[in-house]
């Protein structure tokens, strides 16, 4: 009789990066490895390996623990953008890895050289209130009906309008798309805003909703 | 009809069992000036090596291994050189562990390229092709790859001895790393792969991935997160025909020609990737060179085994098209071509590749010798560091008694800091045992 494996579930699709860099020759230094969950962004991305050293365990393989630890260097390729050497060592035992076969390097390379840069989301310097702040601000009698943005010290790819510019971003309840996830699991998008942490604003009903948040 | 099936089944095992005596009647593939066994026995002459007695140096490595818990690339190095597969002692089972032990450490990524070398060449020696097949099929728990002169002697080896399962294992590591080398690796791959499909009693294809023992009831095991299915179609890869197909449809477009063409047709049949096999089958209509007949039907065979009838009609009609270009599909013999065209490889590549080898032997010498230095002179120099230390330490100490009445002003003021330091007593004592009360009675429930 097996043993059973009892766990959480992941989305996760792939081998850990121990296990193709071990069936491979010196490490698979030079080879060329993706993670599946970047899969969906347009541009590509990939990791080149610069150097690999890993720690195998011996312990407890029915247990799905060997192939964990080790110190592993890539030259990382993150949505068409090169981010030169970096070490993945922390993420390397994530089950989402993926070896490109050499045939189908070119392909990628191909795809990074003729990809357009990123552009750059230009983010509206106010946004419109919830509805249900929109509500208790009116009924107060508030005088402001749009809240301020702000922007974390080193945001990704986005910045705030400069002013008079034009944002290429629009956020507001009407055009906001909400993913709802259960468990970490998308199970619907929908148009709204999330009016307070696990309530959801939804536009097709006009009404808060309970949801887990995102 | 089906008198026409059983006729054509006839041929065909009357073609193979034709190609099966004459595979018996030509085995000569690589000449014995190939093994280049005067410069590897070189190496037994070597000061690092010549002083080695195999037996002696296995059991300090074990000592070792006990006392530090580790294992060092540089001494599995030396013992693989120093072992001489002409003696009769047989080491084959304690060498298989060392190098599971030096692939589970640390020290696996300073694993020198002779190690490599010098463990199959001494498996070869000793016979001990199981092991050899087992250690080359599992990476991850031996991570010994075959170089290329290796793999030609390995699979040379095993074509003479026609065992071509093992053959076609050897040329299928080769497919997994996805490098095949020069064109006499790739010729001998290919031979061996076609040796294997086309051989009716083969050895069997054993699979020596290690599974964890098994309870004999079910046990649950929490574990933080499951793993999602996922088959890699390449090193998960368990079915031998399918390897076997992979390797081929993959080497086969390097060799071209006749041969080329028929065992690429025959490998992304053996692999049932339908959709590439057909992709071939046009792209082979419209090219220069022809297939085999005896290929075409041995395709047509495997065809008959697809289970989608869409893709088979598919196939059928590619194959057709194929057939009916004139000249495409000719009466040629296949194991006679590749011998050909493997003594034509051997011819131009052999003597270049010996004077390489001895060459590359030569390096290896040097490196380890390098090698050996380095780490010797790391070894001495974290003793000397040690004794710097330890020395270091004395002088402390011998200062400390000479100076003290010079220091007693300034020692009894360090002295009264610790006193207050520990003057909360509190935290460093035992608590105390609770007093018991001995007229104590329970109440009654």
């Amino acid at each position: 009789m097996p043993y059973l494996l009892v766990g959480r579930t992941h989305s996760f699709y792939g081998k850990r990066l121990w296990e193709i860099v071990g069936e491979l020759k010196e490490f698979g230094v030079g080879r060329m490895v993706v993670r599946s969950r970047f899969e969906r962004y347009p541009e590509p991305c990939f990791f080149r390996i610069v150097s690999a050293e890993p720690d195998f365990d011996t312990g407890r393989p029915h247990k799905d623990e060997d192939n964990m630890n080790g110190k592993v260097l890539v030259e990382k390729i993150f949505r068409g953008k090169n981010y030169g050497v970096v070490d993945i060592s922390e993420s390397a035992y994530k089950t989402d890895y993926r070896l490109i076969h050499k045939h189908e390097e070119a392909k990628y390379v191909h795809a990074l050289e003729t990809c357009p840069p990123r552009q750059m989301n230009i983010l509206p310097r106010t946004v419109e209130m919830p509805p249900l702040l929109k509500m208790v601000a009116e009924r107060e009698g508030h005088e402001r009906t749009v809240l301020t943005m702000e922007t974390s010290t080193n945001p990704c790819n986005a910045r705030l309008a400069e002013e008079g510019e034009e944002p290429n971003v629009k956020i507001s309840p009407e055009t906001h798309t909400v993913p709802v996830r259960v468990r970490g699991r998308l199970i619907e998008e929908v148009v709204g805003a999330w009016v307070w942490p696990g309530v959801l604003w939804r536009q097709d009903k006009n009404t808060a909703t309970h949801h887990t948040s995102p | 009809m089906a008198t026409r099936a059983v006729l054509s089944r006839h041929i065909n095992l009357l073609h193979r069992t034709r190609l099966y005596f004459r595979r018996q009647q030509c085995c000569e593939y690589l000449s014995a000036a190939y093994q280049c066994e005067e410069a590897w026995n070189g190496r037994l002459q070597s000061p690092l090596i010549k002083n080695i007695k195999p037996g002696d140096y296995i059991y300090d490595l074990e000592q070792k291994y006990k006392r530090e818990g580790k294992i060092s690339a540089i001494d599995v190095d030396l013992l693989m050189n120093a072992v001489d597969g002409s003696k009769a002692i047989d080491l084959v089972s304690d060498i298989e562990e060392i190098v599971h032990r030096l692939r589970r450490s640390r020290e696996s990524v300073l694993t020198l390229p002779s190690t490599h070398h010098a463990l199959l060449r001494y498996l070869q020696l000793k016979n001990a092709t199981d092991t050899i097949l087992k250690i080359i099929s599992d990476p991850l728990n031996y991570g010994i790859f075959p170089d290329y002169y290796t793999s030609n002697l390995l699979m040379d080896t095993f074509l003479k001895q026609e065992n071509y399962t093992a053959a076609a294992r050897v040329a299928s590591v080769n497919m997994l790393q996805e490098d095949f080398g020069p064109p006499l690796t790739q010729t001998l791959a290919l031979a061996s792969c076609f040796a294997y499909v086309t051989c009716e009693n083969n050895q069997p294809w054993i699979d020596y991935k290690p599974k964890p023992e098994e309870p004999a009831e079910e046990v649950k095991i929490r574990v933080k997160y499951l793993r999602n299915p996922y088959f890699d179609d390449h090193f998960d890869l368990q079915d031998p025909n399918h390897i076997v197909g992979k390797t081929l449809a993959w080497l086969s477009p390097l060799v071209g020609g006749m041969i080329g063409a028929s065992c690429e047709l025959l490998g992304w049949a053996l692999y049932n990737k339908w959709g590439d096999l057909e992709a071939a089958l046009h792209r082979i209509k419209d090219g220069n060179d022809s297939v085999a007949v005896s290929m075409v039907q041995r395709i047509k065979e495997i065809i008959e085994q697809c289970e989608d009838g869409d893709v088979q009609e598919h196939l059928k009609v590619a194959m057709s098209h194929l057939e009916q270009v004139e000249g495409k599909v000719k009466e040629v013999e296949m194991w006679p071509a590749i011998q050909t065209l493997l003594s034509q490889v051997t011819a131009q590549a052999e003597q270049q590749d010996i004077k390489t080898q001895i060459d590359t032997y030569q390096c290896w010498e040097k490196g380890r010798a390098e090698e050996f230095q380095r780490q010797l002179d790391e070894y001495r120099k974290r003793e000397l560091l040690d004794e710097i230390e330890e020395k270091k330490k004395d002088l402390a100490e011998r200062e400390q008694v000479i100076f003290f009445f010079d220091n007693k002003e300034k020692l009894e003021l360090v002295l009264q800091q610790k006193k207050d330091q520990y003057k909360d007593k509190s935290k460093y004592q035992k608590k105390q045992k609770k007093k018991l009360d001995t007229d104590y009675i329970p109440p009654e429930v």
